[in-house]
């Protein structure tokens, strides 16, 4: 069931050039936590602040429940912010702060005391009540700040970057309590963030923002499987883009025709993108013939550029030893990790990876200097055909 | 300890002339009474002229920062065309010395009816009080963060509950010190009192003028004394007060 819902929500500051959040329409299931990712100065932080009434929108609507609340004043909203900086008021002890939104709606001080102490048992701060909040840790602020949001029982819960000024660790357990509150209390939230990983780590569906437009929204798995537009791709760590042509729901480069089912039909120039751990290697009978550029050695992986014909490839491969530079392999692609993307307005696409040094590179069975080019070459086999 | 000095020691002489009879060349001190004391008190106008001054530099403080307020936290916090230009707009009533205002204000405010009133009065200081407060409070705002009231109102609170249980107690040393820059602004002030009050409202500075021009010594440095002596207790209580609750709450310097 659709909880709330953004109607082409836009808004353009006074003085501004161009819209800072474009004709959004967003629409976000009951229950569900929904990640608003996108790069800093995208807009996201402005779409969260008309969601709570703290900006008002140029145009578009905002409807919670079906009925547009654009009338309703941010305190009368029932949607609480939980803001980057904790914001803790200073002047208050943290159970004064936890307490506050009860106060303003007039509860009674003896219900407030005892929610106050649920909450703080919530968030795993029992017996800090009666401190200050410059006597707290980042993460400990962060988390009374959680609480305070909380204790008002919003409908809808938003989170603008909680997390990005707290530590890998406390990072990580933030989440989980704001996954754990979320399926506790099935309460709906809309969290910002940054932060890929953090993303894929709470979403239930991702936004990705990109210049104040949604340019996806979806699962987290369709981010790694099917990116839509190379944007989308770059975001979520594609970094291969070879020039194709399509044809119906075939694509053509210079490492071969892919075909691609769930592909959208289309006719003309489009990138084929390939993600750095879609490459394995193979016996020398059944792949790609690549030449390493250059190898980095990652710890558990090691990344590698190829030269694989005529075009540049950044793999990371699980291989027991480091190759070295200059030497041959063999590699073939998984399919599931190879898309086909449109180039954002672009007709042409080349490779990411662009070499320091784009000198010929010795083959084992040819020449001194000979390059190898993709007509030099016998076709490869079609991806789909090489997967067990 | 040289600032120190220079404040404290030309109120040594004054003290010493208050409690004295006369004070005549050769003498390293005075002949000592209290005569100038006994009159200050004794005289009826003297009480009334501090009553005054109380309450005209009370009511000019609460009515430059209900002005100064709104003014004050767009300037601290918001960024805009021609805001160089509206700072120094305000401050021209510090810069522009009270005298060449003051004869335009006095016909105006004839016309107005409010020369010779309190209200008069009262408004004539404002517009010098109105820079220190509105400076005073836009530095405070300037290390504010607007979204504190945000996070207030997404918790339900409405604006008068936001400004007096969220931004009132988090600017509260530096509204203070505006307020009593303001308060002291007004409290010294005597030409606009003189022009613009004429004799209906009879401040502490216009009786210490009247009594120094007397040519009674003793006199105008026991009213002196009286002059400085709120001032210095309203400083002193402050500044104890600000040290304490700075430290106790983290003051608004955390963000």
């Amino acid at each position: 069931m659709t909880f709330m819902e953004l109607r082409s929500l836009t808004k353009r500051y006074e003085g501004a050039k161009t819209e800072c959040v474009k004709a959004v329409d967003l629409k976000v299931d009951e229950g569900q936590i929904v990640v608003l990712l996108g790069p800093s100065g995208c807009g996201k932080t402005t779409t969260m602040k008309m969601i709570a009434g703290l900006i008002e929108p140029t145009s578009g609507d905002v409807l919670i429940e079906g009925r547009s609340v654009l009338s309703t004043p941010a305190e009368k909203r029932d949607v609480s912010m939980v803001f980057q900086k904790p914001l803790l008021f200073p002047h208050m002890t943290v159970a004064q702060n936890i307490g506050f939104g009860l106060k303003m709606r007039g509860v009674p001080k003896d219900v407030i005391e005892r929610k106050v102490k649920e909450m703080l048992e919530l968030v795993k701060l029992e017996g800090y009540g009666g401190r200050r909040a410059n006597q707290l840790s980042g993460g400990q602020e962060q988390r009374v700040s959680l609480a305070r949001a909380l204790i008002v029982e919003p409908k809808l819960l938003l989170l603008d970057e909680p997390l990005s000024a707290l530590d890998a660790e406390l990072r990580l357990e933030m989440r989980e309590l704001i996954r754990e509150i979320n399926r506790r209390y099935r309460i709906t939230m809309m969290f910002v963030t940054h932060d890929q990983q953090e993303a894929v780590m709470l979403a239930d569906r991702i936004a990705l923002m990109v210049d104040g437009e949604i340019v996806q929204y979806d699962g987290p798995s369709a981010f790694y499987t099917r990116p839509r537009t190379r944007r989308v791709a770059e975001f979520f760590g594609w970094t291969n883009f070879v020039p194709a042509i399509q044809k119906g729901r075939t694509i053509t480069c210079c490492l071969g025709e892919f075909t691609f089912p769930g592909l959208e039909e289309h006719d003309g120039p489009i990138c084929l993108t390939i993600r750095p751990e879609a490459a394995v290697l193979c016996p020398e009978d059944q792949g790609y013939r690549a030449v390493v550029r250059k190898a980095v050695y990652m710890g558990t992986r090691i990344d590698y550029e190829v030269e694989c014909l005529g075009s540049r490839l950044g793999i990371s491969l699980d291989s027991e030893r480091m190759y070295e530079k200059g030497e041959e392999i063999h590699i073939k692609l998984i399919p599931s990790k190879i898309w086909a993307v449109k180039c954002d307005g672009k007709t042409v696409c080349d490779n990411r990876v662009v070499w320091e040094n784009p000198a010929p590179f010795k083959t084992t069975s040819g020449g001194a200097g000979e390059t190898i080019a993709p007509s030099v070459l016998d076709p490869p086999k079609l991806p789909s055909e090489q997967s067990p | 300890m040289f600032l120190y000095a220079a404040v404290v020691l030309p109120v040594i002489p004054i003290v010493m002339w208050s409690f004295s009879f006369r004070w005549a060349y050769p003498r390293l001190v005075p002949e000592w009474s209290s005569r100038a004391w006994d009159y200050v008190f004794g005289q009826q106008n003297i009480v009334d002229a501090i009553i005054t001054s109380i309450a005209v530099s009370t009511a000019v403080t609460a009515l430059s920062l209900v002005l100064g307020y709104t003014a004050a936290k767009a300037l601290g916090t918001r960024e805009f065309k021609g805001k160089t230009a509206v700072e120094i707009f305000i401050l021209l009533p510090a810069i522009v010395p009270v005298i060449s205002a003051v004869m335009g204000m006095q016909g105006i405010f004839t016309r107005l009816y409010l020369t010779d009133t309190f209200l008069g009065v009262v408004i004539g200081h404002t517009v010098f009080t109105m820079p220190y407060m509105i400076m005073g409070l836009s530095s405070v705002f300037r290390n504010y963060n607007m979204e504190y009231e945000q996070a207030a109102r997404t918790l339900g609170a409405d604006r008068w509950s936001v400004l007096m249980e969220v931004t009132v107690p988090a600017i509260f040393p530096g509204l203070v010190v505006a307020c009593l820059f303001a308060f002291v602004v007004s409290w010294s002030q005597y030409l606009l009192t003189l022009m613009i009050g004429g004799t209906a409202v009879e401040t502490l500075p216009m009786l210490l003028f009247a009594l120094m021009g007397s040519g009674d010594y003793a006199v105008a440095s026991a009213v002196s004394i009286v002059f400085i002596l709120p001032v210095l207790i309203l400083l002193v209580l402050t500044s104890r007060f600000l040290t304490t609750n700075g430290v106790a709450s983290g003051g608004i310097n955390q963000i």
